[in-house]
């Protein structure tokens, strides 16, 4: 049986790659605002091991409707012999560079690939289409058409009208913002375009499915990872007699720091390669996510817990050392305090060393100055154990693979963590999470304890899609 | 979770490798991942277990050349069970040679050899049940076995990710290591007894009646006295045994049958020390084993290597980078100012329709002028070209959807009707919208690409309709 293939065709910049990148996962699909940047058509095999199940085409937009059109009319005597005419017309014109777009686009439908026809539901109808549409339809290939609405949805229903009297399916399909589900679905529509099709799309769908769930469970674990990483983490120097050692603390506890959002970023690039994104790092050169923003007092019970949840993980997890009292103030205040309380005081505990200063600038982790056997002392920060840290690096973590999971491959807008996401969690696994951190701060039978809370944060990213459908 | 299976049993070695391994594979990219593993997987196709094709993905999943990790010495663990039995044998010879008497305490023995090593076993015992119901062990500077094993350095990963695992390991090897004192100091008891025959006593120097030590005596040997009395002591002997502080010392037949003494230390020595140790490294060895497979088959990111040795790799990218053409737009406006009274007037894909003219401020005035409408059909192109040519006009306005973009058969268009004079485009917005800079930059570059385009335009619309909706 020939591989079923899907010819995404249209005119220029009416979105037919970003249809592409999206169903093939492909971010480095080239998508511009300006149009006729697709010159040749770029071929999308779905495999699974060695078996293609279906072939996406991307194709250049026809240029010169009217005139194939007319080439056609003049070269057909009737409807039976329009098939050939085309078939015809791409023999004679292959090399002809006035019609090269239009062959490019023909070449997959003449082969036996169904026909997508993508329009932009932001724009108005207009007879000018008819042309194209027509010679589409004398290939006489199945096909259906998709309006996808680029900016709005204004035009839409002129456009379920005209392409009615074309396309015997007609679906609206918005390739930047379409979820994992309607990516699915419209595959589903694919294989209903023709009866030897149906199978090996089934069998797409269901292998994406899995892969989804694959996706989810490798970020819960690489997430899990980045974690315990976290939490585990701690920076040592010799302390030396010739510089201050207010100074020397400073710049240790910047290393440490600087480590802690390296681990982050790390786990990110990761993260977006499991779902396929290559090219987002680059894209993302100024995004919010980066550097200090981590460290960021604003954000630091937007993402992890806010007060009164780390409250009660607290009391329960048993985890409350030295920053409770920075829990207290806050409480007391109310929260008037903006939570300062908690971060200048820090559930790490009391700075050891003597410099006091210390204790207002580290609320992450302890600096401690310890003596060695050999003569000297040795300066260590880390690892911390302020109890809302896990819950920050957890929040940002579900968030930016709640972005990356909703999120298209046609869509090249920067990513930001702007939301609570925390609040999702039911307080039951808040005070599971908060036990399990605990566990692993004291390093506890850490692999365990990772296993476990990959299973928790497992079980909402699975959230992020609001479908798996069933192997 | 994966149920082990005890066909096979990985080592702390190799889940020390499968950590290491999982954590190299983080840095890999996806796909990759997925085509060697599917690759393996294949390979690994006879393996039935999971704990069997982890095994079998480690070996071939880790870099050639690989500096596999360092175990302990091999020889370590032999090495230090037969120190242990020396140094048993050592310490039973010396302590019932160190009485020049020939009379060994009976109390100190027991004390030494019988009732600190039960004490040992019941704290094995109480951390193998909290290493069973999954608690760590405490105290674990207690256990000289840890420090030793601590040098390792794939076993310093294993002691942060597993502890667990390592205490029961050296739980494990610790009660090997008593049960090897306990062959040495049993070897010495009954050499030393053929060699040179001695007596067994007891004094009053704790205060312990003939009662007490009596009760004491059938307490320990209760679970052979009924089928081993040879092994079993009356009272007599107990009170044979008993010596005073500044009596002389025992007569030659107190002697003697204080000599029978040893059938039951041989037989307390075996069944309160030997056995318990070899019965708990037994039990703490099946547990290991157990737990070691749930760790490795359950280790965190094990079951999506399982997953992908079992499933085909899965691609929809593209086949090669895609291409892109960007290409730089020149900057040619329409001057402002502009007068379009004499233009001849092109109506493209019917962009404006005639009785829209008022509402673009460019257009007004321009009512009166003959339309063409090009753009719809080939033999409508013709008419228009056919037009501008006869009215030799000193400029042709194009009126175009702002909205669609540029496309050849308008460049041929415009190609043929610059031939009589420059074409001026211009461009129509969406009702109420803008026209976006990106669309701008769109026609421009498709203008500065014809030479006979000297300019591209934007009409604006006026005041009110841009508010309807």
């Amino acid at each position: 049986m020939t591989v079923p293939g899907f010819a995404v065709v249209g005119r220029p910049n009416k979105g037919k790659s970003s249809i592409v990148a999206t169903l093939a996962r492909d971010d480095r699909v080239y998508i511009d605002k300006l149009s006729g940047t697709t010159r040749r058509t770029q071929r999308f095999p779905m495999k699974v091991g060695q078996e293609t199940l279906y072939v996406l085409h991307d194709t250049p937009g026809m240029q010169r409707a009217r005139a194939v059109l007319g080439w056609l009319e003049a070269n057909a005597g009737d409807a039976a012999s329009r098939p050939a005419a085309v078939r015809r017309f791409l023999e004679v014109h292959r090399n002809d560079p006035r019609f090269q777009d239009e062959c490019q686009m023909l070449e997959p439908i003449v082969a036996g690939a169904g026909i997508i026809y993508v329009v932009d539901g932001s724009c108005p109808y207009g007879a000018e289409y008819e042309p194209e549409m027509e010679i589409l339809r004398w290939t006489g290939n199945p096909s259906l058409a998709l309006i996808n609405p680029i900016h709005n949805e204004h035009f839409v229903e002129d456009w379920r009208a005209g392409l009615g009297q074309y396309f015997q399916t007609v679906r609206v399909f918005n390739a930047q913002h379409a979820e994992f589900r309607k990516q699915l679905e419209l595959l589903e529509l694919f294989g209903h375009l023709d009866p030897d099709w149906r199978e090996p799309l089934d069998r797409a769908v269901n292998a994406l499915c899995r892969e989804r769930e694959e996706q989810h469970r490798s970020c819960a674990t690489l997430i899990a990872a980045m974690i315990v990483e976290s939490l585990g983490h701690c920076e040592i120097q010799p302390l030396l007699d010739a510089l201050p050692e207010s100074a020397q603390k400073d710049a240790l506890l910047g290393r440490y720091r600087s480590s802690l959002v390296k681990a982050e970023r790390r786990s990110r690039t990761q993260i977006e390669a499991v779902f396929h994104y290559t090219r987002l790092q680059r894209q993302e050169a100024s995004m919010e996510l980066d550097g200090e923003d981590l460290f960021n007092v604003e954000n630091w019970y937007l993402w992890g817990l806010d007060r009164k949840a780390l409250l009660t993980v607290a009391t329960t997890s048993g985890a409350v050392v030295g920053g409770g009292a920075g829990l207290a103030v806050d409480a007391m205040t109310g929260g008037l305090l903006g939570g300062l309380g908690t971060l200048v005081s820090g559930i790490g505990g009391a700075v050891v060393g003597g410099a006091g200063a210390l204790r207002y600038a580290d609320d992450l982790a302890d600096i401690k100055v310890k003596g060695l056997p050999t003569g000297g002392k040795r300066l260590t920060a880390g690892p911390s154990t302020n109890l809302n840290f896990p819950f920050v690096l957890l929040g940002r973590a579900l968030q930016h693979h709640k972005l990356l999971a909703r999120r298209t491959h046609a869509h090249r807008d920067v990513l930001h963590l702007d939301s609570a996401l925390l609040e999702t969690i039911d307080e039951g696994d808040r005070k599971a999470l908060g036990r399990l951190f605990t566990r692993i701060s004291r390093g506890r039978q850490v692999a365990r304890q990772q296993a476990e809370l990959a299973t928790i944060v497992n079980r909402y990213m699975a959230r992020a899609d609001l479908v798996i459908k069933s192997s | 979770m994966i149920s082990p299976s005890f066909s096979d049993a990985p080592g702390l070695q190799e889940l020390a490798r499968l950590s290491l391994q999982i954590e190299r594979d983080r840095e890999l990219d996806w796909s990759a991942l997925h085509e060697r593993d599917a690759a393996i997987g294949s390979a690994c196709v006879a393996c039935e277990s999971p704990s069997q094709r982890l095994l079998c993905w480690l070996d071939r999943a880790e870099p050639a050349g690989t500096d596999h990790l360092d175990a302990l010495p091999a020889g370590i663990g032999p090495l230090l069970s037969a120190v242990m039995v020396a140094l048993g044998f050592s310490v039973m010879v010396g302590f019932l040679l160190a009485h020049p008497t020939g009379q060994v305490n009976l109390l100190w023995f027991l004390a030494l050899f019988v009732f600190i090593q039960i004490f040992m076993v019941l704290l094995s015992s109480a951390g193998l049940l909290r290493l069973a119901l999954g608690r760590d062990v405490g105290a674990q500077w207690l256990q000289p076995g840890r420090w030793l094993f601590r040098r390792s350095p794939w076993a310093a990963r294993l002691l942060r990710e597993s502890s667990d695992l390592v205490q029961l390991m050296v739980l494990h090897q610790g009660q090997l290591l008593g049960a090897a004192f306990m062959a040495g100091a049993l070897m010495a008891f009954l050499l030393t007894l053929f060699a040179n025959p001695f007596s067994f006593a007891w004094g009053s120097t704790y205060a312990l009646g003939e009662d007490v030590v009596n009760s004491m005596v059938q307490f320990l040997s209760a679970p052979w006295s009924g089928w081993l009395s040879a092994a079993a002591v009356d009272p007599q002997l107990v009170a044979d045994s008993r010596v005073h502080a500044g009596s002389p010392g025992p007569s030659a037949e107190q002697a003697l049958r204080s000599g029978r003494w040893w059938p039951f230390l041989l037989m307390v020595l075996i069944s309160y020390t030997l056995l318990p140790r070899l019965f708990l490294w037994l039990v703490s060895g099946g547990l290991l084993r157990h737990r070691l497979l749930h760790s490795f088959t359950n280790y965190p990111g094990a079951d999506l290597v399982l997953l992908r040795l079992a499933q085909a790799a899965l691609e929809t990218r593209g086949e090669a980078e895609p291409l892109n053409t960007p290409q730089q737009a020149a900057d040619i406006k329409v001057s402002p100012g502009t007068k379009f009274a004499d233009a001849s007037l092109v109506n493209w894909g019917d962009a404006v329709a005639r009785d829209e003219f008022p509402s673009f401020a460019e257009l007004q005035g321009l009512g009166s002028q003959p339309l063409l409408l090009a753009g719809l059909s080939l033999i409508g192109d013709e008419e228009a070209l056919q037009s501008i040519s006869a009215a030799t006009a000193p400029m042709v306005l194009i009126l175009l959807k702002s909205w669609e973009p540029p496309m050849a058969d308008l460049a041929d268009f415009i190609d043929e009707a610059a031939r009589v004079a420059p074409c001026i485009l211009l461009l129509r917005p969406l009702r109420g919208q803008m026209i976006s800079r990106e669309i701008q930059e769109d026609w421009r570059r498709f203008a500065a690409q014809r030479p006979g385009t000297p300019a591209i335009g934007l009409l604006t619309e006026c005041a009110g309709i841009g508010d309807q909706p």
